[in-house]
């Protein structure tokens, strides 16, 4: 395999400050770290997972904040250095004082996950895409969610707990993420 | 899959950056991430400098000036696909828009990155084409160069190495009829496409049409504007035998290669069924029935 | 004394049996506080990589590992000859008569033979710099002709994968039943028909991964492993190693979703231990999918040459059927069942007696094959039901008519077929006319046609018994276990040997065991997947964990209703017989006298007062072997709907009928029905692993071997019909694969019916269904 040459000091490692469930986290990190990464391994929440390589599986999402808009992102498609100064949302800070998220909760009620692997990505997904439609219909929702994979449900009830979700949240009048 | 290591350049004007660029020969400009990452994760590309333009202030804009639309360097596939703006003037790239990968990339990815990147199965270029966009590059000076004269082939365009696509001008399509339409045709939600057509047709009052934009993606080194399938339609009042006659003369300009898409024999085909579909979603959008 | 199905059933109006409870696993899996192998961090773990082959065949001429010395953070490396004086080979659990095993260790000694062998591992202190690492050393290879179609593998003169065989055959099997060719001369009709299943990548969402932990000081080995069978990785692990076994601890923790491919031993559970003891300190591998692409075990890959015969009235008389299987480069724990599998399953639901089956595996230098959700299965069903599609449209019946004149009936109950497979019980017709009359009659829109696929299936469930395993070639029991343990509270720990990740199996032996306790399935725990608390079990594969592991439990939990009711009796003093337990209470019911299950906890760990002979404690432990495999079965329609002018379709209604014996949570039996087909029908028409003619492997992400999102999901209708199982105490049957095994043919019926074409090979490729549009 071809070896390149490099300069040593390339690449040094620089403060990256996050806030992260409203918690502020702060390292010296490789310009190279992917956000996840961050997440996962320096912040320690590691609710946040990894299922591909190229952008594909959608297991890393959370949200984040751009000028006052949460808005879904894949966490494995950032560099943590460019997430610098900003706020996220991990599955970790989506349960409000020990209560469930309604999306949480309608995972749960509808059996919408079996191995619980694509799970977190799948529901802050899903957050994002109620943001931008509260009231969606069936094929909307499976458009919404076209970036997140899952092996096991078939996604028929990850669907029903979304549509279900999506229907407590806007008859409680509150926003998908407070 | 871990990029290897890279000096991080974040860039608060447009200058600094293209300060950058002349400076520091293996530099890529970051701008959505969404090709770059990926690519740099499989260690396909390596810079040695990433150029991240995040925080540039003022390049993120969908504006009218004029006759045109104007979509700057930052602005992302979801600004285009929730624009009032677009959905009113050039309904073709929002449809476009939703097509794009998901929800998330689409949150992240920028309409300038996609077109600088060229990927011969990209979905801007087909729309860019169709529309007649104007391509305008920043380096030293500011120069624009047509749509049309924008892709040389897979991942390459007329950009060098010290430029970027600071903005692309649209003119909107104008006259007493119009319709525009992007299909595309992939394996699965999300999926680069098989192929993708998008069609611009201005009709008169008498239904002849005046202006044809035809663009094609994924079925080509380049994406490729189909101008004999244009000239076909110019001039006429549209008839399923027009139609079908455009549709030809578009998969005949196609040049596809076998992958596990398919083979080039299927690509020329459904070029056809789509360039073919594409044009009647267009007319039938501009009240024209045939 | 009763059954637990008496048990079970006394009390329908409070019982948890067949009740769809929400489940006990989710609430960490919702919030984020999973237990997955990336999840865990110990102090001064490294981080291994593999570097692998980029040849599919080639000899290694020279390892330069020089320039790994100068860096700083890779701590140890190994490559394939330290692996050789280290180890055994890479473990094999399925044997077949007079199979050729080829040598393959955990890492490539001098030859490569398929791209993504491991070659060299390295561990760093951070995965960024294992990555870095592996681009610093170089390996020289002399490339070899690959092996790469199937065809050239069985060709007499072609190149060769494994010199020392002489040919590329692994093995030859036969199965004979009657006399098929007497019957096929005889036969009315006779078909001949090829079929074809393409390879597949189980793909779970988490991609393999291991941790180990060596300590010195006591010789203690943890191994943490994304697998669905802990002890059997325990006990192959300590024998691979030559590692005491009492010091090795296996831990499953949870795992990501699986499909079979988790129910391995890999190379990489070898070499990330080695690289643990080397280093003295903890080492973690997390696959990239890429990786996952290119090492872990694909699936299916398998042609047949069909000859059939059929009276006029549609009676199928005899089956002539030739397999070829392409199994890859080496054989992994049960990479030698698939196509014995395949052999018996055939004719399925059907009778048939005159059958004779050929099997012939290959080597080829590519990823190895092995199980996959379904495991051989699947491609009996493809062969079947589109046979009696074929055979229908031939003979001028409906498909479902073909399909009741063949199928066993239940007067026939239980059934022992020709080649000597048996089936316990169902109404197979019923289920059939049911289904069919479910999906009812759909009129095209203009511009649409509209096909109609029917398919039926049976699916071996329940993976057992000990003493077939042996007569199949296993070396593994076929029992399960489970030890039943109320602690001095009242509360009840399950633990098992079978290893769920994923299938709500907690939940559901917390309703069984719940209603023999007469306690709150709340207050019962289910613990499984660490060797060191668990009692020995196989593991959860073959749709066998609650029929085996559940059974288990159920018989365990008797045990402990039993001395609760003993306790009970002295200490009310009164008759044992006749009491009761529910609502956490035991009663009486003529003297109407109580004692609370807590109490009766209580009074068995103080022990004082406690009847002559019965033993402190309440703690019971069942190994399970049972008498047979339960065979679960169904039907399937679905009903597309295509566009005339460009061949795209979708399914308009999916309807699913079918019998799993007593359902315990419905929940959980329609999520596996829906999960599972969806990975069927995606096996028609999208997912392929593919080679290019070098062997090289072209799909090797989620961008070229898709798997469907939501958008391509069909909503999948589930009508259960529950007929019990003879073969175990709680009458249940599985259901994790019925699925994968039955909607590949149900969608390639419905495509074939809407264009009047045979399609005979998975993936069905729009290119295909174009040009049959176009020749009408």
């Amino acid at each position: 395999m071809a070896v390149r040459k490099r300069v040593e000091e390339i690449g040094k490692k620089r403060p990256v400050t996050v806030e992260i469930n409203g918690q502020k986290y702060a390292f010296e990190v490789e310009p190279r770290l992917l956000l996840v990464h961050y997440i996962r391994e320096y912040a320690g929440l590691t609710g946040t997972h990894i299922g591909c390589d190229t952008t594909n599986c959608g297991a890393c999402t959370v949200l984040m904040d751009f000028n006052g808009k949460w808005k879904a992102i894949k966490s494995c498609t950032m560099f943590a250095v460019q997430a610098n100064g900003k706020r996220i949302i991990t599955i970790e800070g989506l349960a409000k004082d020990g209560e469930l998220h309604p999306l949480q909760k309608a995972f749960w009620e509808h059996h919408g996950l079996q191995c619980g692997y694509c799970t977190p990505g799948m529901i802050l997904a899903a957050a994002g895409y109620l943001m931008i439609n509260p009231n969606p219909t069936e094929m909307e929702v499976r458009h919404g969610i076209s970036g997140n994979l899952c092996r096991c449900t078939g996604y028929q009830n990850i669907v029903k707990a979304i549509l279900a979700a999506a229907e407590e949240i806007r008859s409680s009048g509150k926003p998908v993420i407070e | 899959m871990i990029p290897r290591k890279f000096e991080y350049l974040a860039p608060n004007t447009l200058a600094q950056a293209l300060n950058m660029l002349r400076k520091y020969r293996d530099a890529k400009i970051l701008s959505g991430g969404m090709s770059l990452i990926p690519m740099m994760k499989l260690r396909l590309v390596s810079p040695q400098y990433v150029i991240d333009i995040n925080n540039i202030k003022g390049l993120s804009y969908i504006k009218m000036v004029g006759k045109t639309i104007r979509i700057g360097a930052l602005t992302r596939h979801a600004d285009i696909e929730h624009s009032p703006l677009i959905r009113e003037k050039l309904p073709m790239l929002a449809e476009a828009a939703e097509v794009i990968a998901d929800q998330q990339v689409r949150n992240l990815g920028t309409f300038c990155g996609s077109l600088a990147h060229a990927d011969p199965a990209a979905d801007w270029p087909a729309n860019v084409l169709a529309l007649d966009a104007d391509m305008v590059i920043q380096g030293a000076g500011k120069r624009v160069v047509k749509a049309s004269k924008f892709f040389k082939g897979p991942f390459e365009t007329a950009l060098k190495p010290t430029e970027i696509l600071r903005e692309v001008s649209i003119p909107i399509p104008d006259g007493p009829k119009v319709g525009q339409a992007y299909l595309k045709f992939e394996r699965k939600a999300g999926d680069f496409a098989t192929v993708g057509v998008a069609s611009v047709l201005v009709l008169d009052k008498n239904n002849k049409i005046v202006r044809a934009g035809i663009g094609v993606t994924a079925v080509a080194p380049a994406p490729y504007k189909a101008v004999k399938a244009e000239q076909v339609l110019v001039g006429n009042v549209p008839s399923k035998e027009l139609v079908e006659e455009a549709a030809n003369a578009a998969a005949e300009m196609s040049d596809p290669s076998s992958d596990l898409r398919g083979s080039a024999e299927y690509k020329r085909e459904m070029t056809k069924v789509f360039t073919r579909r594409s044009l009647k979603k267009a007319l039938e959008r501009a009240g024209v029935s045939i | 004394m009763w059954t637990a199905l008496q048990v079970l059933r006394m009390r329908p109006a409070y019982g948890f049996l067949g009740r769809p409870l929400k489940r006990f696993e989710d609430q960490h899996l919702i919030t984020g506080n999973s237990q997955f192998v990336d999840d865990l961090k110990i102090l001064n773990m490294l981080y291994a990589a593999f570097l692998r082959s980029p040849h599919p065949h080639a000899r290694i001429r020279r390892v330069d590992l020089s320039r790994l010395r100068r860096m700083k953070s890779v701590v140890v490396w190994m490559t394939g000859e330290e692996v050789y004086r280290l180890s055994k080979p890479v473990p094999i659990i399925w044997y077949l008569p007079d199979m050729r095993i080829p040598r393959h260790y955990a890492l490539a000694l001098d030859e490569v033979n398929h791209v993504g062998e491991a070659v060299v591992a390295v561990a760093a202190e951070d995965r960024y710099e294992a990555e870095d690492a592996l681009e610093m050393v170089e390996v020289e290879y002399e490339p070899l002709e690959a092996v790469v179609e199937l065809d050239k593998a069985l060709s007499q003169d072609g190149p060769l994968v494994h010199e020392e065989f002489g040919d590329n055959i692994c093995y030859r099997y036969r199965l004979r039943a009657g006399d098929a060719e007497k019957h096929l001369e005889s036969s009315q009709h006779v078909l001949e028909e090829r079929f074809r299943v393409q390879r597949l990548a189980a793909s779970p969402l988490e991609t393999r991964g291991v941790v180990a932990q060596y300590e010195k000081s006591t010789g203690m080995l943890t191994v943490w492993s994304s697998t669905q069978f802990p002890h059997i990785l325990r006990t192959w692990l300590a024998d691979t190693l030559g590692h005491d076994e009492a010091r090795l601890r296996v831990i499953a923790p949870d795992v990501g979703g699986a499909f079979g491919v988790k129910g391995e031993i890999f190379p990489e559970e070898i070499v990330v231990p080695l690289l643990s003891i080397k280093a003295g300190r903890p080492v973690k591998w997390i696959s990239t999918r890429r990786e996952d692409f290119l090492s872990s075990t694909h699936a299916r890959d398998v042609r047949a040459y069909v000859r059939a015969g059929f009276t006029d009235d549609g009676v199928l008389k005899a089956l002539d059927v030739d397999i070829e299987a392409d199994f890859g480069a080496y054989l992994h724990v049960f990479t030698a069942g698939g196509p014995f599998i395949t052999a018996h399953s055939i004719p399925g639901p059907y009778k048939c007696d005159n059958i004779n089956i050929d099997v012939v595996a290959a080597f080829t230098n590519k990823v190895p094959v092995s199980a996959y959700r379904g495991f051989g299965q699947p491609e009996a069903a493809f062969i079947m039901e589109r046979l009696m599609d074929i055979a229908a449209d031939e003979l001028h019946l409906a498909p479902e008519e073909i399909r009741l004149r063949n199928l066993i009936q239940p007067s026939e109950m239980p059934y022992k077929a020709s080649t000597g497979v048996r089936y316990d019980s169902g109404d197979y017709p019923t289920v059939l006319k049911k289904a069919v009359e479910l999906a009812g009659h759909h009129l095209p829109m203009p511009g649409k046609r509209i096909g109609v696929g029917i398919s039926f299936y049976t699916e071996t469930t329940g993976f057992a018994p000990s003493r077939l395993f042996h007569e199949d070639g296993l070396v593994m029991g076929g029992y399960d276990s489970a030890r039943v343990r109320m602690t001095p509270s009242g509360n009840v720990e399950v633990f098992i040997g079978a290893s769920p990740h994923g299938q709500g199996l907690a939940t559901s032996i917390a309703q069984l065991t719940a209603d023999i306790l007469g306690v709150e399935p709340g207050d019962v725990k289910v613990l499984h997947g660490d060797t060191f608390n668990t009692p020995y079990g196989q593991g959860t594969f073959g749709s066998r964990s609650l029929a085996v592991a559940g059974t288990a439990a159920a018989l365990a939990a008797q045990q402990i209703r039993e001395k609760i009711l003993a306790i009970a009796a002295h200490v009310l003093g009164c008759d044992r017989t006749g009491l009761e337990i529910s609502g956490g209470e035991v009663q009486h019911p003529s003297t109407s006298k109580t004692i609370t299950v807590k109490e009766v906890a209580r009074q068995a760990y103080l022990a004082y007062n406690l009847p002559h002979g019965l033993f402190p404690g309440l703690d019971a432990t069942v190994y399970y072997d049972p008498a047979g495999l339960p065979k679960s079965y169904g039907a399937h329609v679905c009903v597309v709907e295509v566009d005339t002018e460009t061949a795209e379709w979708r399914i308009v209604r999916y309807v699913v009928v079918h019998d799993p014996g007593v359902i315990v949570n419905p929940l959980i039996v329609e999520g596996q029905l829906h999960g599972g087909t969806l990975q069927g029908l995606s096996q028609t028409f999208l997912e392929e692993v593919v080679f290019d003619g070098d062997g090289n492997l072209l799909t090797t992400s989620f961008m070229d071997y898709l798997i469907p999102s939501s958008v391509e999901a069909p909503n999948i209708e589930v009508h259960h019909h529950e007929t019990p199982s003879p073969l175990n105490i709680l009458g249940v049957k599985g259901v994790g694969e019925a699925g994968t095994i039955i909607a590949p043919p149900a969608l390639a019926n419905a495509l074939s019916d809407a264009l009047g074409v045979k399609l005979n090979s998975t993936p069905v490729k729009h290119g295909e269904l174009l040009r049959a549009l176009a020749d009408g």
